[in-house]
């Protein structure tokens, strides 16, 4: 997961607090952006923006004139945090800060761009990278982790047979079945890539396995309808919070994860199981 | 030829008066009121004030409502307590539509003392 000082812009286009909104307008028009952080010596002192414009006296000083109470990032936030930020704050530009000292600028434009990097375009779900990053949030929080992995069976022959547009529109058909089956506020779906999908979820294992349990039914039942009757294989795996605050072992420990659930699920399929827990 | 006899004949002239006064110092008197949305706003008036006036005026500013700061000068509090002052200025102050405006405000102060004593 990318953090903010890896493409957060440098140098930035800053304002004394003394200039006159007037051309604090007329220096945005110049430079086509939305707002302007107000800095003094090296000090953040607020951020002047169109909307602070257009209620204020252009004769006013931009001291008088800007938001004092200013919103910021650090560089080491992930994308993930600065776009949850800017979502609840309904903002388009975040300075970056350094113990008040303004280093950077990211706007909401390019968040959204790395963002959509994240998604696998086929099923529209997110991709691994995304899962990784969620994952290490869940570990991160405290929460107990669970992964379920579902492998498709048999989808070599399934293209073989349908041909690889059937074959994607079944990939499509169970992304939108593993959409509907998950709890936003717990459960994290993606394509993990081929025709592997993996949830991530903040569950406790026994949970994980009554989710999995529901989907591979679902998607046994709802598939025949589309004309090609399909059966998933899930692995399912747990962990704990024992490496929380550690970046290089909460990496290892979801990857761990991944791997178990997905030869899980292999076992599962050679066996005969819907599925495994492991 | 004979429009430009015409204009040789008119004269342009321009009036001048002079008029000198003292500079008020500092210009704002005793209290000055900032509306919310008055073309200067309490950061500017504070530079003002500490360049043209330093340690003469307090700049008292409000959260909510029209006038977003009032700068009094200090001395008007050896005369009458702040929260008195202040009550009766914004008072007056909120019966103006005062948002947009500066209001420049004079306050004389005068005490009266009446005692009976024995004679």
């Amino acid at each position: 997961m990318l953090q903010i000082k890896d493409f957060m812009v440098n140098p930035v286009l800053t304002i004394g607090p003394g200039k006159s909104v007037l051309y604090a307008a007329e220096f945005m028009q110049e430079k086509n952006i939305g707002g302007l952080p107000v800095v003094e010596g090296n000090q953040l002192l607020g951020i002047i923006t169109s909307r602070d414009i257009r209620l204020n006296h252009p004769n006013r000083i931009v001291a008088d004139a800007m938001t004092k109470k200013v919103i910021c990032c650090s560089p080491l936030d992930t994308t993930w945090d600065v776009a949850e930020l800017m979502k609840i704050h309904r903002i388009e530009r975040l300075p970056v800060a350094e113990k008040d000292r303004i280093v950077g600028i990211i706007t909401k434009k390019q968040i959204i761009k790395y963002i959509s990097q994240l998604n696998d375009h086929l099923t529209g779900l997110y991709n691994s990278s995304f899962i990784y990053m969620l994952a290490s949030k869940i570990l991160e929080t405290g929460n107990e982790i669970s992964v379920i992995l579902f492998d498709i069976n048999n989808f070599g022959e399934i293209n073989k047979s349908y041909g690889h547009v059937q074959g994607d529109n079944c990939l499509k058909t169970i992304a939108g079945i593993l959409q509907d089956r998950v709890d936003n506020n717990y459960d994290y779906v993606c394509r993990y890539g081929g025709d592997e999908f993996v949830i991530v979820t903040s569950k406790k294992i026994k949970q994980a396995e009554e989710l999995a349990n529901g989907i591979i039914d679902n998607i046994a039942e709802e598939t025949p309808k589309t004309g090609i009757p399909v059966t998933v294989s899930a692995g399912i795996s747990g962990g704990k919070r024992k490496y929380s605050r550690n970046t290089v072992k909460q990496k290892n420990v979801i990857e761990n994860l991944i791997n178990k659930a997905s030869l899980a699920s292999t076992k599962a399929k050679t066996m005969g199981f819907k599925y495994l827990i492991v | 030829m004979e429009d430009s006899s015409k204009k040789d004949l008119s004269k342009r002239k321009a009036e001048m008066s002079i008029r000198f006064s003292e500079f008020e110092l500092p210009p704002m008197q005793d209290i000055l009121v900032i509306g919310r949305r008055a073309p200067i706003g309490p950061e500017a008036v504070r530079r003002m004030v500490d360049a043209l006036a330093p340690e003469q005026y307090e700049l008292i500013t409000f959260e909510n409502g029209p006038v977003e700061a009032v700068a009094v000068r200090t001395a008007l509090f050896n005369w009458i307590s702040r929260n008195v002052l202040l009550d009766n200025i914004l008072e007056e102050a909120l019966k103006i539509n005062i948002e947009k405006t500066l209001l420049k405000v004079k306050m004389d102060l005068t005490i009266s003392i009446f005692k009976e004593v024995d004679i």
